[in-house]
């Protein structure tokens, strides 16, 4: 046998093991949104009134904060369209919340909105832990521009 | 004799803002540059029906619509039956979404084959009272204003959330109007969007 050809397999032999990558262990899918995201121009926040019996009509409030100079714009079709992995039963997929808003003038500017907020309403399922979840869009305007933000929120309420 | 010196004083300092270009007069000429320097007069269209859209490659709404909205397409169907679509951006230099670059770039992204004329000065805006972008005004081939306002009725720019809970082309609705011999049924809505970005 050719001196190489040993030494090819002498080298073959002492190569560490090939060691497979570790594998992450499974963990559930990221929850997507949270109970109030902030920005620079705004913050929104999905907050519970509760109690909320087993099977029952409830509601959390939705709020919108301008921030920054910027003020909510009330001409934008404010709508909650609901996450598909909700484990509470809203009346439609979409909900528009622009004709029941209710909105705080700005200090400075009272012709314009620098909060609003709007109920949400649904119907709660088994007793447990439930999740509440969508994406608000919304827009804020500044004297200089206008924004429109798809926000996800999410919320875990307590069925009992 | 005084009073009715300060009334008129007052009324020619007011802001040209406030009326615009009224329904069933003459739409106010103008002679503005395109994109390559090109002067546009809408003398040139004389016998033609024409579209303006007001126009900001930068704001969300504008972006909205011709990326999932009433706009996308919207501008090349309606030249290919012979109607002239012409963008205007009022925006003052310096303003968001203003000079050629900029538009350049919008017509691009959006895929849009109709001019775009700048009005750096707001004077054009200002004599229709575009107040959004977008803002649409129709003109026919009297040289007449017959429609002026939103492009539909979805104010998120998206056509996903129509008031009424059916999307309306406005603008494609006053041309059928046009083409048919109708007098346009719909012909003055409120405008939705990012304001026009004057100078003042």
């Amino acid at each position: 046998m050719p001196r190489w050809t040993v030494m090819l397999l002498l080298a073959a032999c002492t190569q560490p093991p090939v060691v497979a990558p570790p594998v992450a262990p499974a963990r559930a899918p990221e929850a997507v949104g949270a109970p109030r995201v902030e920005a620079e121009t705004y913050a929104v926040t999905l907050a519970p009134v509760g109690p909320y019996p087993p099977t029952s009509a409830g509601e959390v409030i939705v709020s919108i904060e301008a921030r920054a100079g910027y003020h909510v714009n009330a001409d934008y079709p404010v709508k909650f369209t609901t996450a598909k992995d909700a484990t509470v039963t809203f009346a439609s997929p979409a909900i528009p919340l622009r004709d029941v808003l209710h909105k705080t003038p700005c200090e400075k500017q009272p012709t314009e909105a620098c909060a609003a907020s709007a109920k949400v309403p649904f119907t709660a399922g088994a007793a447990g832990d439930a999740v509440v979840a969508g994406t608000l869009a919304f827009s804020v305007c500044s004297a200089e521009q206008c924004l429109i933000e798809k926000v996800p929120l999410r919320l875990t309420l307590s069925v009992r | 004799m005084r009073t009715l010196l300060m009334v008129a004083v007052m009324a020619v300092s007011g802001s040209t803002l406030a009326a615009g270009a009224e329904l069933g007069a003459a739409a106010p000429d103008f002679s503005l540059k395109d994109l390559d320097g090109k002067t546009v007069k809408l003398a040139d269209f004389k016998g033609k029906t024409v579209v303006l859209e007001w126009f900001n490659p930068e704001c969300p709404y504008v972006k909205a619509s011709h990326t999932k909205g009433s706009l996308v397409d919207t501008a090349k169907k309606q030249t290919a039956k012979g109607i002239v679509w012409l963008s205007i951006n009022s925006g003052a230099v310096g303003k968001q979404g203003a000079g050629v670059e900029k538009n350049r770039e919008g017509v691009k992204t959006f895929a849009m084959s109709n001019p775009v004329l700048l009005d750096e000065t707001g004077a054009t805006g200002k004599a229709y009272g575009a107040t959004n972008t977008p803002h649409v005004f129709v003109i026919n081939k009297d040289g007449k204003l017959v429609y002026r306002g939103a492009i539909d009725n979805s104010p998120d720019g998206e056509g996903a959330s129509p008031t009424g809970g059916t999307l309306v082309n406005y603008v494609n609705a006053a041309l059928d109007d046009l083409a048919a011999g109708r007098p346009v049924k719909t012909n003055d809505t409120k405008a939705y969007g990012c304001g026009v970005k004057y100078g003042s």
